[in-house]
């Protein structure tokens, strides 16, 4: 087995497959969840993205579980996981934006993901007066504009990795600081002054004007491969024959 | 500006795909990080101040909309 993956998908809606292809694949919570959605490109986006995380899991236990035979579930806290019959579990997280999809899938450690333009709306100063701790206000305020709107964008998308890997809401999260007890420790978590939780977390600037964040509470960071919708729908293609 | 019309641009969308129905449950766009932009917007634009709690439980159309009669904002 692998410690994990760190997928990097570009999509279109040209690209992606037509609501219930693989519906035998999605279990009945899942399909209300995504049945919820309005829109139809958010359903086959939201279905395709569960049928990667799948694919992803089943390439991290080297295909010893098929990807129809895993269930979404949640921890505890919230955040979300892939079990198969037998009792494994493999830690996932999935974020869109734009035309990329992230999937981040590893063994054993809680994992979070975000991706994020890089142009921040107008009123991204106020969001960090009012929420972010002192230590980032400060750091943000110490560079010119388009450079403290890059350092807002990126402590927001580690915020938000976190939260999702917390199984917690941005909103939750917010408050907690990027910025540990040394500058030489970026990488631990402060919340309310009182607690630390130990994240690794990674930054990395995906082109297209977006930027990833990825976190996870121990293991080895992956170098992101670039995967296709294609391959991922060839992954399946024997759910066609079943 | 309508509810509707505030909603759509911090989400990026249509202005007709914000119905009485919508939510974070029912909209992708509709995401953790719009949510705070969302709440930020609706504060400025309607000149109140939610809670922490407020916050998180703004997940809905219907909910923005009873929480701003609750605080008494002409929309």
């Amino acid at each position: 087995m692998i410690a994990g993956v760190f997928w990097l998908l570009p999509i279109g809606m040209h690209s992606l497959p037509e609501e219930g292809l693989y519906a035998s694949c999605i279990g009945e919570l899942e399909a209300a969840e995504i049945n919820a959605y309005q829109r139809n490109s958010d359903r086959r986006l939201a279905g395709f993205s569960r049928i990667a995380a799948r694919v992803a899991a089943s390439t991290i236990v080297e295909d010893r579980v098929r990807p129809n035979e895993w269930a979404f579930s949640r921890t505890t806290a919230g955040a979300r996981l892939l079990r198969a019959p037998s009792g494994l579990s493999v830690n996932i997280a999935i974020a869109d934006n734009e035309h990329i999809l992230v999937i981040y899938a590893t063994l054993g450690h809680s994992v979070g993901v975000d991706v994020e333009l890089w142009e921040r709306p107008s009123g991204w100063r106020d969001i960090a007066e009012r929420f972010f701790s002192k230590p980032e206000r400060d750091l943000i305020q110490r560079f010119p504009d388009k450079k403290s709107s890059d350092i807002f964008t990126i402590l927001w998308t580690g915020k938000e990795a976190i939260a999702k890997a917390s199984g917690a809401q941005l909103v939750d999260y917010l408050d907690v600081s990027l910025i540990g007890p040394s500058v030489k420790c970026p990488y631990t978590l402060q919340r309310k002054g009182a607690t630390y939780e130990k994240w690794k977390i990674q930054w990395l600037d995906i082109g297209s004007n977006l930027v990833a964040s990825c976190c996870a509470t121990g293991g080895s960071h992956r170098i992101p491969e670039i995967m296709s919708c294609d391959w991922i729908i060839d992954q399946l293609s024997f759910l066609e024959n079943m | 500006m309508t509810l509707k019309k505030l909603i759509a641009d911090v989400l990026r969308i249509d202005e007709s795909d914000v119905t009485e129905e919508s939510s974070s449950k029912t909209l992708k766009a509709w995401n953790s990080s719009r949510h705070v932009e969302l709440v930020m917007a609706i504060e400025k634009h309607y000149k109140v101040r939610f809670g922490s709690a407020e916050i998180a439980a703004l997940q809905s159309f219907r909910q923005i909309r009873e929480m701003l009669t609750k605080k008494d904002v002409v929309m």
